[in-house]
């Protein structure tokens, strides 16, 4: 042995690190954290101010205020449904939905080792339209609605895991395919059921509802969406750090300890019920969980501890954001899934082009 | 040949292939040319275009092309949704009825005129799939004189026919002159001119006596918008709809007249912007009075809180879209916007519909073709009409 | 403690008795033992490594460990950008309940192995943009951070400089000097016998030989395993102390095969 005592202690005894000065990436998670949920709140109280029925901005305030403090009533019975029955259920039908996409599309893309997927891309969007069109179309309630979504999103996903998992994980070109071929699948049999309802009844509801639209946002609704969302949604939360080992692989995983096989059902199971929740009250409105994990990436890096939650603040406020637009632009509606692709895909190419080696090393 | 007509005059050309937006801002053009000319008219309409030559017959369609037949047309196929029962009225019989669209068919299932005639219920509806694209083999099977298509929707819907070898008589859609002009088309074709003369003549005698006799109104008139009826999702009927038409002929305002489109989808602020007096909901789906009156996201909406929402009524055909029985909803909704509850509708109706299909509704058809059950929540329709 | 018992692999056990890449491999490591496995390319290293580590099931034979056993794997890469630090607190995996995140202690046992490695200093920087010598040590820091009783090591100085090869040996040596059961392929007799208490030869199918590294090791055998000529040199580097014995290749000759 030649190498010198010393030397030897040298390299064993380096303490734990002083943790004193944080490094940049962690005072940027910690601003991100702490500044998202007061960015969520803001945004969700400028978008109740605003829409086609003008209501004044401090009467929207009074009007939220009166609803917990005795104020005295300056404003209309209509400036009080504009704002509570109308904008309210919306903004928050708005933010569930943003938040449950954009958590869906960061644990997809951990789930699959794969940046370039998300719930549309992998054909869940579809099959949970298929499994809600089939709920209209017989006529059963919103439930029904919920269940046949989550079951052919789950269904879909299933689909796509294992053709895209013959032999060992699969380069993201295959599961990207996989998931192409599986929601060109659904979308077929969406088109069969709009081909056999009713043109003037089930029909109608059903393009409406595929459409992406949140204009006919309700409390019930918000209801439907928020039990799945949450759920499913409190489940990834909880797993977040767990995400970013499966994210290593199998083989790593396995390694380290993680059964990767339970772990990547249950994410799948929690994200499918999300998908259900989101599809079924708002039909499919893309790009949101392809962009906005790309976004929380950018900003706080990959670690699904702080990912996860910046990805669901993010996905909140920019749903919200988007759909203020739409309804406030012109006086006929723009689709709301018109413009999260106008303004996503633009948006992803940006990225794409800037800072690919940032947000992934090998894709 | 009228001025109405010459706008879309192709003598020989090919059928015009611009897209279909072109075609609506046009119909605009045309709506209000059409609206301010037609009082002068007179009943050109009926006679220009024809010419006999022999025991051959040729007819020009509303797109300005001409197409010749043996004779009158016996056995008929029609794809837009309105043609099959218009076909039927102006006829005087079912019979000529070799094919429709599946979607005539659900207007008819249910309707006076599945009663009046129960055979159209038999009548093969496998001619057309999505957007009104034929099914040329079907088609071909029912062996038609004649094809009624829309004209105004482009070649690729047209064509296909026309390679078949069948004869194809193409309309246009959306104002007054469209629908006379139908009206008159149907007549040539079918030998039934005489009947054909009798539906222009009421609908321009209507016309005429709903322009001197409504009362004149101080300030602004009342707003009625129309709604298509789907039970999710506010469609109004724009600035270039037939609903437009019919809402400024009875001296009503439109409110969505800014939006210059057939139809367009609006959000619930946009409704408690406009608050419109009078809210009409069409049959283009399940959508009723009560459903609004409980919504509560609505409960400050004026029609609301006035109760004056109401289900459009359906007989032979939906009353919302431009048909033969557009007079009667002309003077329905002259009712409800003045206040006068259209006395003598009913017996109008009963008329009416003796000439049109031959039979005389009941009492209890009465009700529901003027959707009394659906509109008993909503104001001064009690008995409507009698 | 890890123990196998007549291992073999074969990708065509029925067919042909040649195709044996290995067989009838049998040890018993206790604590504080270091195998080293040399032989040529394709001879079933990494196979018979990831035997041992569960991560292959062999077609003959069976493994038994007295706890988990951690796997350093040669080439690795990640799909997302996860800091030195991340990569480490990975291994307390095994260690934290399933809706738990990494705690305090969690934290500070990475930064003890991320300096026992001697990269203290990369604990903030993206894995991905690490040299492979440098990825390899954040790797051998996740396994120490997981405590796992046995550490199987594919080729963990094969990226490394000089130095580095020299620290990570030392590690490797101190790890086991405090009870790790550790096994390690290598191409460097030196290595080997630098730190080994076992060598293993690969020649290929049933000639597998297992011994104590020093009566192992020769220049015959090595030169009779790669097919090259080798000489052992004796060295007296330090005056006072013990002469060390190296095995050294011409690379100018190879042996008639």
């Amino acid at each position: 042995m030649t190498t010198s005592a010393a030397e030897r202690t040298g390299a064993r005894d380096h303490g734990p690190e002083p943790a004193a000065a944080p490094a940049f990436g962690r005072r940027r998670q910690r601003s991100a954290l702490i500044g998202l949920p007061v960015a969520v709140l803001l945004t969700g109280v400028i978008a109740l101010g605003v829409g086609r029925y003008t209501v004044g901005f401090d009467d929207v305030v009074r009007i939220l205020l009166g609803q917990v403090l005795p104020i005295e009533r300056t404003w209309s019975d209509t400036e009080e449904a504009a704002v509570l029955q109308v904008r309210l259920p919306r903004v928050l039908l708005a933010m569930l939905v943003g938040a449950g996409l954009a958590v869906c599309g960061a644990a997809l893309q951990a789930v699959f080792g794969n940046p370039i997927v998300s719930p549309q891309i992998l054909g869940v969007s579809s099959g949970a339209s298929f499994g809600g069109a089939l709920a209209i179309v017989l006529g059963l309630g919103s439930t029904a609605l919920v269940l046949g979504s989550f079951g052919f999103g789950l269904l879909a996903l299933v689909a796509v895991f294992a053709t895209s998992r013959v032999r060992g994980p699969a380069p993201p070109l295959t599961i990207v395919l996989a998931g192409i071929v599986v929601g060109a699948f659904f979308s077929a049999l969406v088109s069969l059921l709009t081909y056999l309802a009713d043109p003037y009844g089930e029909l109608q509801s059903i393009v409406f509802w595929l459409l992406g639209s949140l204009a006919t946002a309700t409390y019930g609704k918000v209801a439907v969406a928020a039990v799945p969302v949450l759920l499913g949604g409190a489940l990834i939360y909880a797993l977040r750090w767990r995400i970013n080992v499966l994210s290593l692989g199998d083989e790593d995983a396995m390694t380290l300890g993680l059964r990767p096989r339970r772990l990547r059902w249950l994410l799948l199971t929690a994200v499918a019920a999300v998908v259900a929740g989101a599809v079924a009250v708002s039909g499919v409105i893309g790009w949101v969980g392809l962009v906005v994990p790309h976004l929380a990436r950018l900003w706080v890096g990959p670690d699904h501890r702080v990912l996860i939650p910046v990805s669901l603040g993010l996905g909140a406020a920019y749903l919200t954001v988007i759909d203020t637009v739409t309804r406030n632009l012109g006086v006929a509606e723009i689709p709301l899934g018109v413009l999260t692709a106008l303004v996503g895909a633009p948006v992803f190419l940006l990225l794409l082009h800037r800072s690919r080696r940032r947000m992934w090393s090998d894709a | 040949m009228p001025a109405v007509f010459s706008r879309r005059t192709q003598p020989s050309g090919p059928p015009d292939p611009r897209p279909s937006l072109d075609v609506s801002r046009r119909r605009l053009l045309g709506g209000a040319l059409a609206a301010a000319t037609l009082p002068f008219l007179g009943t050109a309409c009926g006679r220009t275009e024809q010419t006999k030559s022999g025991s051959g017959l040729t007819v020009t369609d509303l797109t300005g092309q001409k197409l010749e037949l043996p004779g009158p047309a016996h056995r008929v196929v029609t794809i837009p949704l309105p043609a099959a029962s218009m076909v039927v009225a102006v006829n005087g019989g079912p019979e000529v009825l070799a094919g429709m669209n599946a979607a005539s068919l659900t207007a008819i299932k249910g309707s006076f005129l599945g009663e009046a005639y129960p055979e159209l219920l038999k009548v093969p509806t496998d001619v057309a799939g999505a957007e009104f694209a034929p099914n040329v083999e079907s088609v071909l099977a029912r062996n038609p004189d004649v094809v009624i298509q829309w004209g105004d929707r482009g070649p690729g819907i047209v064509d296909p026919l026309r390679k078949a070898g069948l004869k194809v008589a193409q309309l246009t859609y959306g104002t007054q002159a469209d629908l006379e002009g139908a009206v008159a088309m149907y007549g040539r074709l079918l030998g039934k001119q005489d009947r054909a003369d009798r539906i222009a003549d009421g609908m321009r005698r209507q016309l005429k006596k709903l322009r001197t006799e409504l009362p004149g109104r101080a300030g602004t008139p009342p707003s009625v918008l129309y709604l298509r009826g789907a039970s999710d999702g506010l469609q109004v009927g724009g600035g270039d709809s037939y609903n437009h038409f019919v809402t400024e002929l009875v001296g009503g305002r439109n409110p969505a007249a800014e939006i210059k489109a057939e139809q367009a989808t609006i959000d619930v602020e946009q409704l408690l912007k406009w608050d419109p007096d009078i809210i009409l909901l069409g049959n283009f789906g399940p959508a009723t009075p009560k459903d609004m009156y409980d919504d509560p996201t609505l409960a400050a909406l004026r029609a609301v809180r006035e109760r004056r929402i109401y289900k459009v009524p359906l007989g032979g055909y939906r009353w919302d879209p431009p048909s033969q029985e557009s007079p009667l909803m002309w003077q329905w909704l002259a009712g409800l916007v003045h206040g006068t509850g259209g006395p003598g509708l009913r017996a109008e109706v009963v008329r009416e519909y003796a000439f049109l299909y031959g039979a005389k509704p009941t009492d209890a058809q009465l009700d529901t073709i003027l959707k009394l059950p659906a509109n008993s929540g909503s104001r001064d329709y009690d008995d409507f009409g009698r | 403690m890890l123990e196998f018992d007549g291992l073999g692999f074969s990708h065509d056990p029925g067919q042909d008795p040649g195709r044996w890449l290995f067989r009838d491999v049998s040890h018993k490591l206790a604590p504080g033992e270091v195998l080293t496995v040399l032989g040529p390319n394709g001879r079933g290293k990494t196979t018979l490594l990831r035997c041992v580590a569960g991560l292959t099931t062999p077609t003959e034979g069976r493994v038994r460990a007295d706890g988990a056993v951690g796997f350093v794997p040669q080439s690795h890469h990640t799909t997302f950008a996860y800091t030195a630090l991340d990569m480490v607190l990975m291994g307390r995996v095994r260690h934290l309940r399933a809706l738990a995140t990494p705690g305090r202690r969690d934290h500070e046992l990475a930064y003890g192995a991320l300096g026992r490695v001697g990269i203290g200093h990369l604990a903030d920087r993206d894995y991905p943009t690490l040299s492979g010598g440098e990825r390899q040590l954040v790797l051998i820091a996740r396994a120490i951070a997981a405590q796992g009783p046995v550490l199987v090591l594919d080729e963990p100085a094969s990226a490394l400089d000089l130095r580095n090869q020299g620290r990570v040996l030392d590690l490797l040596r101190g790890l086991a000097d405090e009870g790790l059961a550790i096994v390690l392929t290598t191409h460097h007799p030196d290595h080997a016998m630098e730190i080994a208490d076992t060598a293993m030869l690969m020649f290929g199918g049933t000639d597998v030989r297992i011994g104590p590294a020093d009566e192992l090791l020769t220049d015959s055998a090595v030169g009779a395993l790669y097919g090259v000529r080798a000489h052992t040199l004796v060295l007296n580097e330090d005056p006072g102390g013990a002469p060390r014995r190296v095995i050294v290749t011409r690379y100018d000759q190879e042996l008639p095969s």
